[in-house]
């Protein structure tokens, strides 16, 4: 009983279910910008890249529950939440964060970070607030299946649909069959019609016709 | 596909065991089997040299072998309610994921079940054999009859061309003196 009970918990049972602030932020230079994610479970470690056009580099690798400081990047993990602080945005920050998040599972997510400068004062009016939203589930999947399965059908019926189409073969080879035979009894029958015709067009040697002052009876 | 997962479809009764073995390309963080039908959730994840991930509804009826990149999961004690499609997708920035396996559990039969089963299959099997035969026996009546019909014509034929060779020639003429006309006495 131990053993069993030893090997039924020898796996995890919890998924780590993540949950990151909106995947797009838009920031003007000189501000603060906060980029954060939760797990259900406690983090092992975390891993930030950053790209910015061709560049990729990393920012935080594997990086263990505690705070760290990076230049102007802050990371902050304790349980189950990670939060990336980035004190003064400058134009050296802004692309995408590739965060990958590892509890008892990993997951994957993006952020990407746009920094404008003072002359889009206008536009800095419609950035949008930080908020939390669920992400797709593990490894940000959007790709959907192709098509739903078919599910097969049990045994009884596939051995009923076997014998039924086995039984229409055979009705349509014999229904050919008999198509064929036909078709060639009406040949052969044909070509015998013609041979007939010629037959009676043909003198037949030995018979001649009767001639008048020949031998012959004269009925009563 | 980069993930490549067989088998296509599986059918198993319950209480049975059946492996699905996911085999992948390239790198990759780890390994994780959905259930995408019908309804969709996580069944495992898998990672080299940590502890894999079992959801609760398969708990202690799932069995791991090989590595992340070829990987056999065992899944054993079948239940109806494990019948659905399910698929391997490979843990990346950007995830890839392989066709789907069917698998169909069956209702496992008892055996005083399967002999009540027994007649009703042969009782379907037996109609149509009934069927099959009473068709094959139309078709042979049809071709004996028309081979008897096609016997008759050419006899009906044959006779035809004898009577054609019996021609009887009557001469009318009254031109010959040796034998006098006599006048009818009919008229």
């Amino acid at each position: 009983l131990l053993l069993l009970a030893a090997s039924l918990n020898a796996y995890n049972k919890e998924w780590d279910e993540p949950s990151c602030t909106v995947p797009e932020v838009s920031a003007k230079r000189g501000d603060r910008v906060v980029m954060a994610c939760n797990i259900s479970n406690t983090f092992r470690d975390v891993t930030i890249t950053l790209t910015a056009g061709e560049e990729t580099r990393t920012i935080f690798k594997k990086m263990p529950p505690g705070n760290y400081s990076k230049d102007s990047w802050q990371l902050q993990i304790q349980g189950g939440q990670a939060q990336l602080v980035i004190t003064d945005a400058q134009d050296i920050h802004a692309g995408e964060y590739w965060w990958k998040l590892s509890g008892f599972q990993k997951n994957f997510t993006n952020f990407t970070l746009d920094v404008t400068g003072p002359q889009d004062q206008k536009e800095a009016k419609g950035w949008k607030p930080l908020m939390f939203s669920d992400s797709q589930g593990l490894a940000t999947d959007n790709q959907k299946p192709e098509s739903l399965p078919v599910i097969a059908e049990p045994q009884t019926a596939v051995r009923t649909k076997a014998v039924s189409v086995i039984i229409i073969i055979t009705a349509l080879t014999i229904i050919a069959g008999m198509s064929a035979f036909a078709w060639y009894k009406h040949r052969r029958s044909l070509k015998l019609r013609g041979y007939k015709f010629q037959q009676i067009q043909t003198p037949v040697p030995g018979l001649s016709h009767g001639s008048p002052g020949g031998p012959y009876l004269i009925l009563p | 596909q980069e993930v490549h997962q067989s088998p296509r479809v599986v059918i198993a009764s319950e209480g049975e065991s059946i492996n699905i073995t996911c085999s992948t390309r390239g790198d990759l963080e780890g390994l994780i089997m959905k259930r995408i039908w019908p309804q969709a959730s996580n069944v495992i994840y898998f990672e080299d040299e940590l502890e894999p991930t079992v959801d609760s509804a398969f708990s202690g009826r799932i069995n791991f072998s090989g590595s992340q990149k070829n990987l056999t999961i065992i899944m054993s004690l079948l239940q109806e309610a494990d019948t659905g499609a399910y698929t391997c997708e490979a843990v990346r920035k950007v995830s890839v994921h392989g066709l789907f396996t069917t698998v169909v559990v069956k209702e496992k039969l008892s055996h005083e079940a399967y002999r009540s089963q027994e007649p009703l299959q042969t009782s379907v099997s037996l109609p149509a054999a009934i069927a099959v035969s009473f068709f094959l026996t139309g078709l042979i009546l049809g071709v004996l009859c028309s081979m008897l019909r096609k016997t008759q014509i050419k006899k009906l034929c044959a006779s035809g061309n004898k009577d054609s060779l019996c021609v009887v020639y009557e001469d009318m003429s009254c031109s010959n003196r040796k034998i006098p006309c006599t006048p009818n006495q009919y008229q």
